[in-house]
């Protein structure tokens, strides 16, 4: 009982914060500089990479600046510029191996963030990811017999999945506990990096077998998160639970159209994690207060808009995500189409639910959400532009 | 020649990793972490990789393991009771690891990924099961050479500054709630 009742936190030491920030800002200097220095082979940022690093920093910013917080700002400032460096690390780093190896250093990193949960669980979902990701490269490049080849292709497809969080590594999140210490920061930050640049680094050195079974996986995966997620969001108790499995949904598209390998698989993949990182994480923040219950859930005017935009319809952020998955599929394998749309459809039944606990903003944390709203129209009107400048 | 070498340094990281895997005080998780890094940079050298990057790997480790007689448990703890099923873990995965590797495990190099493999896969059991901050960063330094040796110099050095920069990580339990 008394450990029930202990403060969540105690104030993290200045000195910590400034070197957690200087640390950050000095990676990310780095990266954006590695293409002048001498080992700058090790280091490249993709096309698709840097914008996704630039939706980052973007959404960063917002949320820092105009979402409703309980962890001071300053602090905010310096876990967000932590966490930019290690987001741009995994990024840029060429070796898979080494982006295996640096995910356990970010992962432990960021177990040290305040939370009542202990530090040992917290760092666990990051280290079994990068075992597997670190032993499923090692297997695909093994000489031997082919089954290692494929079992190494489901350790990195599951490896993935491990390092974001999803299902069947669904992990823990204490509702108290603030976004930037809980694995909603995997979810929503990290696990869009990895998966963004990792398959294109993991599919040259594999066989066409292997990639099978990687590609495979990662589109079966992905149908089990849509689902678990649309049912999930739909059918929870909490709404804390519903935005949560909220992001499975955003994923499972995302996997699928990683899975399928085709050039608009990978822009739906590409456009969806952009658009997780630049306005499904910033609106759960803005949601927070109301699932914490300091703030009561309202559906006004702009949550409806809001809702229309959390459904996946046009002409919001998921709009032309699911477009492009729909085309990637009905070209692969058409049956795959039927559960697509079947988990699209559903969409709209947990969205107003999503949008009411958006409660009612003033001052900051209004032009904030009017922001959101405005990044995910120009997400949902000009994909095409995103797509030339990530070349996809 | 090699080829003898290189099995003692799986084996010496093997026995390193598991002194790693049932030590509750903080001189025998440094010790076996020495051990497992010195293992590991053996089995890598006599694999051919490059020498900056195999010191690179001994002395990450030795940082590493330094770093962690900061905080932790008392004195050495080896074997507390409850140990059995980690001794009994690190056996399985040697066979393991043995058994994916078995086409190549006469080579100097396949000797050297069992080695990366068996201390990778036990160091992660470690983080799974304990619930102590130094332990679980222990663990992870250890985690962090073992998947170095898996690959090239890129591996190895970043293995060795992914284990320092654990190591300098505060284990002290009464820091968890303030991070």
């Amino acid at each position: 009982m008394i450990t029930a009742r202990a403060p969540w936190r105690l104030p993290v030491p200045a000195p910590a914060l400034l070197g957690l920030a200087a640390a950050g800002a000095a990676t990310l200097a780095l990266v954006v500089a590695a293409p002048l220095l001498p080992f700058g082979d090790g280091l490249r940022l993709t096309a698709p990479g840097r914008v996704l690093l630039l939706a980052s920093a973007v959404a960063l910013g917002l949320t820092i600046v105009l979402a409703p917080h309980r962890v001071p700002r300053w602090e905010l400032v310096a876990a967000g510029l932590g966490a930019l460096g290690g987001q741009a690390l995994l990024l840029a780093v060429a070796d898979p191996l080494a982006v295996a190896i640096l995910l356990v250093l970010v992962g432990f990193a960021f177990a040290t963030r305040p939370s009542a949960r202990p530090f040992s669980a917290r760092a666990r979902g990051p280290a079994f990811a990068a075992v597997l990701l670190g032993v499923g490269w090692t297997f695909v490049r093994m000489p031997g017999p082919a089954w290692v080849g494929r079992a190494g292709a489901l350790a990195l497809a599951l490896g993935l999945v491990a390092a974001a969080g999803l299902v069947p590594y669904l992990a823990e999140v204490d509702p108290d506990e603030p976004a930037s210490s809980s694995y909603v920061a995997w979810t929503g930050f990290f696990g869009p990096a990895l998966a963004l640049t990792l398959p294109g680094r993991l599919l040259t050195s594999m066989s066409a077998a292997d990639a099978a079974v990687f590609g495979a996986t990662l589109v079966g995966l992905g149908l089990v998160n849509l689902a678990w997620g649309t049912v999930g969001a739909w059918r929870t108790a909490t709404d804390m639970d519903a935005w949560r499995y909220s992001f499975l949904v955003d994923w499972g598209l995302a996997l699928v159209g990683i899975g399928l390998f085709g050039r608009d698989g990978f822009a739906a993949a590409y456009l969806a994690f952009v658009a997780l990182v630049l306005v499904r994480l910033p609106l759960y923040l803005w949601a927070r207060p109301a699932l914490l219950g300091s703030r009561p859930a309202r559906l006004g005017p702009l949550n409806v808009l809001l809702a229309v935009l959390l459904a996946g319809a046009a002409p919001f952020s998921g709009f032309p995500v699911r477009l492009l998955v729909l085309n990637v599929a009905t070209q692969a394998a058409w049956p795959l189409a039927i559960p697509l749309v079947a988990a699209m459809l559903m969409g709209i039944t947990y969205a107003m639910r999503l949008a009411r606990t958006l409660g009612e903003h003033r001052g900051l944390a209004a032009i904030g959400l009017w922001v959101v709203l405005g990044i995910s129209l120009v997400l949902g009107v000009l994909p095409g532009v995103l797509r030339a400048v990530a070349g996809l | 020649m090699t080829e003898a070498i290189a099995v003692a340094g799986a084996a010496l990281a093997w026995l390193g990793v598991t002194l790693l895997a049932v030590a509750e005080g903080r001189r025998g998780l440094a010790l076996g972490l020495a051990t497992a890094a010195g293992g590991l940079a053996t089995a890598a050298a006599a694999a051919g990789q490059p020498p900056l990057g195999v010191t690179a790997l001994l002395a990450g480790g030795l940082a590493a393991a330094v770093l962690r007689l900061r905080s932790g448990g008392r004195g050495w703890n080896i074997l507390p009771p409850g140990s059995t099923p980690r001794l009994m873990a690190a056996l399985v995965a040697v066979l393991g690891a043995g058994l994916v590797a078995s086409s190549e495990i006469a080579s100097p190099a396949g000797a050297a990924r069992v080695a990366g493999l068996v201390v990778a896969a036990l160091a992660l059991a470690r983080i799974l099961t304990t619930e102590r901050r130094w332990a679980a960063l222990g663990a992870g330094s250890a985690l962090a050479l073992g998947l170095g040796t898996l690959g090239g110099a890129t591996g190895l050095v970043a293995g060795a500054a992914v284990a320092a920069g654990l190591g300098a990580i505060d284990g002290a339990e009464a820091a968890e709630a303030g991070g």
